[in-house]
C-alpha cells in the first residue's frame, strides 16, 4: 500500500522531530493515568492510594510505551543508529581488536580489488574500438588433433573472403613484438600486430 | 484494566475504530466508552490500547490532535479519517458475516 501525504508526514515527525514525539507520548500516558487516578479519588480512595492502585491497574508503563513506539514504523531506522553508535563504542573501547579487524578487513578488501582489476583488464575490459563486440577472431582448426593453427595462407583467406557472408569486413591480423627506440632513449619493446588494411576503421 | 482475554486478534481495531466514529475522544474515553458499551464485560488496558491507537494512525486511519479535555487538561483526541470510515465499513461487514456464521454454528445448548 502506498503511503498517503499524512502518513508520510508522521513518519517524517518520528525520525526528526522525535523529541517532540517522545514528549507526546509521555504526555498522553501521564495523562491516561492522571484520569485513572481521578476516577479512583472519586471513588473515595485518598490521592497516595489511588496513585498506587492506579499504577498497579496500567501495568508496565515503559513497556506500554515502547510497544507504541514499535507501532512508528521508522524504528527500525532509530534502531540502527543506536546499533551502529554502540558498535562504533564497543570497538573504540577495544582497540587491539579494532586495528586487527581494520587491517584485516583493508588487506581482504586490497587483495579483492589487485584481483579484480586484473580480471577485469584480462577478462572483461571490452577492445578500445568502436563496436568491439561486433570483433570476432576466426581461427582454421586443425581437427585430427584438434588445435588452432596460428596461421592461414593467403589463398585460404581470399577464398573465405570472396564466399564469406557473415563478416562485414574480413581482414588478416599476425601479432608481432616491435623494438622503438631511438633518439638517444631506452630502447622498448611493445606488443603490436600487422594487420591489412581494412581491419581498423574508426 | 488488563488485555481483555480471549479478544480475537484485531477486534479491537473494530472497536475503536466504531467509537471514533461517532466523534473525535482521547485514549482514556475510549477505554471507559468500550467498558461501558459492553456492560464491562471488555476492559481495555493501557498496554493494549495504546499501541492500538499508535497503529491506526499510522495506517492512516485515525488521526490525532491535541485539544483541551473535560477536565482542562491538554489531551491527544483521536479521530476518524476518510480512510478509516471505509475501514470501519469494511471491517463491520466481515464482523457480522464471521460472527453470523460462527453463530451458526456454536448454538445454545438447549437449541440442539
Amino acid at each position: 500500500m502506498p503511503l498517503s501525504y499524512s502518513q508520510l508526514r508522521l513518519r517524517l515527525r518520528s525520525l526528526f522531530r522525535s523529541n517532540r514525539v517522545e514528549r507526546e507520548l509521555d504526555e498522553e500516558m501521564q495523562y491516561h493515568l492522571q484520569r485513572e487516578i481521578d476516577e479512583r479519588i472519586a471513588k473515595g480512595l485518598s490521592p497516595e492510594d489511588a496513585r498506587y492502585a492506579a499504577l498497579r491497574a496500567l501495568g508496565e508503563i515503559t513497556q506500554n510505551k515502547e510497544e507504541c513506539r514499535d507501532m512508528r514504523k521508522v524504528n527500525w531506522i532509530e534502531d540502527l543508529l543506536k546499533d551502529l553508535h554502540y558498535g562504533a563504542r564497543t570497538l573504540g573501547k577495544n582497540l587491539a581488536f579494532t586495528v586487527v579487524a581494520v587491517l584485516a578487513l583493508a588487506l581482504g578488501i586490497g587483495t579483492n580489488t589487485a584481483m579484480f582489476s586484473v580480471a577485469y583488464g584480462v577478462l572483461a575490459r571490452p577492445l578500445p574500438y568502436p563496436d568491439a563486440d561486433r570483433l570476432a577472431v576466426v581461427h582454421l582448426r586443425y581437427f585430427p588433433r584438434d588445435f588452432a593453427f596460428g596461421t592461414m595462407c593467403i589463398r585460404d583467406y581470399l577464398l573465405w573472403k570472396e564466399n564469406n557472408t557473415a563478416f562485414e569486413e574480413p581482414s588478416l591480423f599476425r601479432g608481432n613484438r616491435f623494438d622503438i627506440g631511438g633518439n638517444g632513449g631506452v630502447p622498448e619493446q611493445v606488443q603490436g600486430a600487422a594487420v591489412t588494411a581494412v581491419a581498423v576503421r574508426k | 484494566m488488563s488485555k481483555p482475554t480471549g479478544l480475537v486478534q484485531g477486534t479491537l481495531d473494530l472497536l475503536i475504530l466504531t467509537i471514533l466514529e461517532l466523534e473525535p475522544m482521547h485514549g482514556w474515553a475510549i477505554a471507559q466508552r468500550i467498558r461501558q458499551m459492553s456492560n464491562d464485560v471488555l476492559q481495555v488496558g493501557q498496554s493494549a490500547l495504546y499501541p492500538a491507537l499508535h497503529k491506526l494512525e499510522q495506517q492512516g486511519w485515525i488521526e490525532a490532535e491535541w485539544k483541551v479535555s473535560d477536565n482542562n487538561r491538554r489531551a491527544k483526541y483521536y479521530s476518524l479519517t476518510r480512510a478509516g470510515r471505509k475501514a470501519l465499513a469494511q471491517e463491520a461487514a466481515q464482523w457480522q458475516r464471521l460472527s453470523a456464521a460462527i453463530a451458526l454454528i456454536v448454538r445454545p445448548t438447549w437449541e440442539t
